[in-house]
């Protein structure tokens, strides 16, 4: 497109702006307009798409960005059939690391807890609900534990496809974060849920 | 809302307001004694936010439509220097002030300095700015009574108070600011005009600001290019050049003017003045003499074309008003002898303007003309494109001929390319000029300001060299190169991938550059433990189509590599070889210019890293640094623009795929033209994550993200528009999934220059020099690393600012690991001076701007297809 052709913002209809300053433009509507804000989505495959969320659905089907994800899942097709899956090279093992960051990182944070669920809440973000919710009943258990639990549970098979949207992931350092659809599942097929 | 906001909401043209005067100057005399400055406040919601992306225009067009604007800036100080920005530029917040990154990072917010390393004294190209004690600036607010609107009118009637006010001032038709506080806090004047109409002037206080509040430095930075100014120095683009001290180099046509950047800035502890050398180069060469010249060179039917190919995009100088244009187009039908019509109505000839404007005669009465399009709008008004006659126009900059051209370069270096210890006197003949100039003197007494005369020492740190980790070796380098080359030379490669079965194509002409090749690859492979056998040889005819033939047919799926050896750097022939590899039939490539092969001395050492190259375009690795975190993904972007040719933007997405960092996954994205901010980075990071999670089993609990190619002034944007990317793709993951993001913008253009002091003179500080106090900006989490060694000139260190960060790690650390991720791109045995991820983003990027235009076939994203 043109980057000097002009297209409507979405925060207010009464702006139009040139496509190639829409980022700048979106940055500031969006902290004038905190209201909107939280009622607009933003399209997974291009942040400038930003718009209600009953339409959001509609516009990932027709999205003209949205091959870059299509490509993936050709992406993934292709070394899945060729047996290609890249192997980590063996042959060389790095030599043992003579300092450990991590270590000095846990000193400094006092040994706080791993906690799973998180909030959000300390993201600088708003009116966000692109993250998927998890059903209440998984919500229980809090802990690493509650995880091993939840992922034994999806990876049962494709029937439970649709609970596959809450995966549980640990990101603690000492234990390596699994996701549930490694168990040899087709993805999801969901655009938004890729990953 | 006054009559001229009313006005100005509606669109209307200024001149088109001074016919209907009674409504505006009735409204503006309603409001003046409604608002004493307690209550001024009360009088905000009157006028609108403004609408347009950035506001405010050129200072001097806008003139009197300041005044309502003023009104408004009054809330906030970041708005004042909206209308005090000086004149003429583009206007924009070019030092990213404002963008308070750093208390958002709770670890840091106590100390931002790192800690390991061994000192090093330092001096930087920073002077500070020292006041008085108690020192401020008074802010007033200026009314006029009946409206006056012309701005130069408005300055006469004030200033006919000079005795009140005093000599030293800054006005810019409706702020007013002295170096005093005047008796009382609202004064009254009376001046007469020209036509004996009477006028008050209420000068009212609006704000006694501190030496360091941000309106202030706006201030110094006017201050300090009126001085510029003052000393004859002619501002082209941000920066001030000397045209009076020019050097010429006859034997290439050039000229350098030697000029300064600067800017004044509230650094970690003071307020300084950061300058640094810079040189215009011109060419004193004309824009018709250029067209003369290619005339003789290209046939009369492509003559046409050949010019707007070479022209259009260039920046020219006009002397007789040391202006800048961008040549926007060539007008072929019009010529010196056209006329136009002038502001007043009155046709006039280029010729007869040019005489009696500029004094400048015109020979060539069949010359085209040069059309230079105003890149935006003032306010409402469209101004119309500007005419240019190219026998006035002067060309500017370096062709990418001219910098091909090695011996005009070393001449060039000569002048340019400064050492140390030249480029410490350059800095210092700038203050000595300031102190001999007594004009400037007088002005900076005035304001009651002046500069530390001597540079900014204090202490910096060089960190730890790294080892360099190969297969079953570990190796020592010498800091004071950051160069292993001659000690990995013989070492085998952490991963070799075999030759097994690889095509070399060739052309009849290049068969003895192919067998030196090979030759020479057999000699050299054994020793890195790749495994090889004797290539596929192809002999093809010299075109492009024929190369294309020969790849359609040769391509087998076990085909590990193509290797093409080609007659000349030609572009095209290499676009389509690459373009074909690429996209339609994935294979790595490998380009040689046969020339490159033909001396036999060198042969061996660039046979050598023709072989490295081409194992990690297959997918090896080479060497790798000790990475003391684990789960840790680094990932790097960077944006490649072609906006002379109007291509589109690419932007480069690296993301490493294992903990020692010698794998990396690529993505791109194709944007619009010149566009720098990434749309989409979340499917990016998303395919990032998939990809690491089948390499590794698990997901990276740590991301790092440096972010390569950000301007002056996008910070803001990048923080609030790059990151929630992140942060969205991260959350998609999964509701548990919540890794530590770091996001870090490199920038390499940066005016910061450090001198290590050695014995009596000064020298380039060594790689691994890092400095995080003094000339880093106290509201970011900021450090600059010197990664690099130079031969000759001044090394640039690279700016990092931290601008997001959840990791928690030691500022120490996350120096060295940027240290560290220098020593890890793969097409260079040395030190970088960005972080491999970006200079391999870089790369992509640039491959596919350049040759490709379109994302390239994601069965190669997991190698570095692109080096």
């Amino acid at each position: 497109m043109d980057p000097e052709a002009l297209v409507q913002c979405p925060y207010d209809k009464a702006h139009q702006i040139r496509v190639s300053r829409l980022p700048y433009h979106l940055v500031k509507c969006q902290r004038n307009n905190p209201q909107v804000a939280r009622s607009l989505e933003v399209c997974p495959f291009n942040a400038r798409h930003r718009m209600p969320r009953s339409e959001l659905q509609r516009h990932i089907a027709c999205c003209p960005d949205q091959r870059l994800l299509f490509n993936s899942q050709e992406l993934s097709l292709c070394t899945g059939d060729q047996a290609k899956q890249p192997k980590v090279p063996v042959a060389w093992q790095a030599p043992p690391c003579q300092e450990d960051w991590e270590a000095e990182v846990d000193e400094l944070e006092e040994a706080a807890p791993f906690i799973l669920n998180t909030t959000v809440s300390d993201l600088p973000l708003e009116g966000d609900s692109s993250a998927l919710v998890a059903p209440p009943n998984w919500r229980q258990g809090v802990g690493p534990a509650a995880a091993a639990v939840t992922t034994g549970h999806l990876a049962k098979g494709p029937d439970k496809q649709e609970q596959n949207r809450s995966r549980k992931v640990v990101a603690q350092p000492s234990s390596p974060a699994v996701c549930a659809w490694v168990a040899g599942a087709p993805l999801p097929p969901p655009a938004h849920l890729l990953i | 809302m006054t009559g001229r906001a009313r006005a100005r909401a509606r669109g209307r043209p200024p001149g088109q307001e001074a016919a209907i005067p009674p409504v505006g100057a009735a409204s503006a005399q309603k409001t003046l004694p409604s608002h004493p400055s307690e209550q001024r406040q009360s009088l905000q919601p009157c006028h609108p936010p403004p609408l347009t992306e950035e506001p405010g225009g050129r200072g001097r067009q806008r003139g009197p439509q300041d005044a309502p604007k003023t009104l408004g800036l009054q809330i906030s100080a970041g708005f004042q220097e909206l209308s005090l920005a000086d004149r003429g530029g583009r206007r924009r917040d070019f030092h990213d002030l404002g963008v308070n990154t750093r208390q958002a990072i709770e670890h840091v917010r106590e100390s931002k300095t790192g800690s390991s390393g061994a000192m090093i004294k330092l001096i930087a190209n920073f002077f500070r700015l020292t006041s008085r004690p108690q020192w401020a600036l008074y802010q007033y607010h200026v009314d006029y009574n009946p409206e006056m609107e012309a701005r130069r009118l408005r300055s006469g009637l004030l200033f006919q108070h000079e005795d009140l006010i005093g000599k030293t001032h800054a006005f810019d038709g409706s702020i007013l600011f002295l170096p005093k506080r005047l008796p009382n806090k609202v004064t009254e004047v009376y001046s007469k005009t020209r036509n004996g109409e009477d006028v008050r002037i209420t000068i009212t206080l609006t704000n006694e600001l501190p030496p360091t509040s941000p309106t202030c430095l706006q201030f110094y930075n006017i201050i300090f290019r009126r001085l510029l100014k003052m000393m004859n120095f002619q501002q082209i683009g941000r920066n001030y050049y000397n045209p009076k001290d020019p050097v010429s180099i006859p034997n290439h046509r050039l000229m350098v003017w030697p000029g300064f950047t600067s800017s004044i800035l509230q650094y970690e502890e003071s307020i300084m003045l950061c300058a640094d050398v810079s040189h215009k180069i011109l060419r004193s060469e004309t824009v018709l003499d250029f067209m003369y010249s290619l005339y003789e060179q290209v046939e009369e039917r492509r003559f046409r074309d050949a010019c707007a190919k070479e022209l259009i995009g260039v920046i020219v100088l006009t002397k007789y008003n040391n202006r800048t244009y961008r040549v926007d187009d060539i007008d072929w039908d019009a010529n010196p002898q056209c006329t136009f019509r002038r502001a007043d109505g009155s046709e006039i000839s280029y010729i007869d303007y040019y005489k009696r404007q500029y004094n400048q005669d015109i020979s060539d009465l069949n010359q085209p003309v040069l059309i230079s399009q105003y890149r935006r709008k003032r306010g409402n008004v469209t101004v119309g494109p500007v005419v240019l006659i190219p026998e006035l126009c002067y060309l500017t900059g370096l062709t990418e001929k001219m910098r091909n051209d090695f011996n005009m370069m070393k001449d060039l270096a000569v002048h340019t390319r400064l050492s140390p210890e030249q480029r410490q006197r350059e800095i210092g003949k700038l203050v000595d000029c300031m102190k001999k100039d007594e004009c400037v003197q007088k002005e900076l007494r005035d304001w009651g300001l002046s500069f530390d005369s001597s540079l900014l020492s204090f202490t910096g740190r060089v960190v730890q060299a790294e080892k360099i980790l190969q297969a079953g070796n570990v190796f020592d380098y010498n800091p004071q190169f950051a160069d292993w080359s001659r000690e990995t030379r013989v070492a085998p490669l952490i991963h070799a991938k075999p030759l097994d079965n690889w095509l070399l194509i060739y052309t009849r002409r290049n068969y003895d550059a192919a067998n030196m090749l090979l030759q020479n690859l057999f000699k050299v492979t054994p020793s890195m433990g790749i495994r090889m056998n004797k290539a596929t040889m192809i002999e093809v005819d010299d075109r492009t189509e024929a190369y294309l033939r020969v790849l359609q047919q040769s391509i087998t799926p076990d085909t590990n590599i193509v290797v093409c050896i080609l007659s000349s750097t030609r572009k095209d022939k290499y676009d389509a070889i690459k373009k074909y590899l690429c996209t339609d039939c994935p294979i790595p490539s490998q380009c040689v210019v046969a020339r490159t092969l033909s001396k036999p001395q060198t042969a061996l050492a660039i046979v050598t890293k023709i072989a490295l190259q081409m194992n990690c375009k297959m997918g090896g690795e080479l060497w790798s640094v000790e990475i003391p975190l684990k789960q840790l993904m680094i990932v790097g972007i960077d944006c490649y623009h072609d906006t002379l040719s109007g291509k589109q933007s690419i932007a480069g997405f690296v993301a490493s795929l294992n903990e020692k960092m010698t794998r990396w996954f690529s993505r791109c994205v194709v944007q619009s033209r010149g566009q720098e901010i990434v749309d989409g980075l979340k499917a990016c990071l998303q395919t990032a994550l998939r990809e690491w999670f089948k390499w590794n089993k698990y997901l990276p609990s740590r991301i790092i993200v440096y972010r390569d190619g950000v301007g002056d002034g996008q910070l803001n944007t990048l923080v609030n528009y790059e990151v929630p990317q992140f942060l969205d793709c991260l959350k998609t993951v999964g509701k548990d999934y919540n890794p530590r993001l770091t996001v870090i913008v490199v920038k390499k253009r940066v005016s910061t220059r450090f001198f290590a002091q050695a014995g009596g003179g000064l020298k380039n500080p060594p790689p691994g020099t890092v400095v995080d106090i003094e000339v880093t900006r106290p509201e970011w989490y900021d450090f600059f690393i010197v990664s690099q060694a130079v031969r000759n000139g001044c090394v640039a260190p690279t700016h990092y600012n931290v601008v997001y960060d959840t990791s928690k790690l030691k500022p120490d650390h996350v120096q060295r690991l940027t240290y560290k991720l220098c020593h890890m791109y793969y097409n260079w045995s040395g030190v970088i001076r960005v972080p491999a991820p970006c200079q391999y983003a870089h790369k992509l990027a640039f491959l596919v701007g350049q040759s490709i235009h379109r994302e390239p076939n994601l069965l190669l994203s997991d190698r570095l297809y692109y080096l």
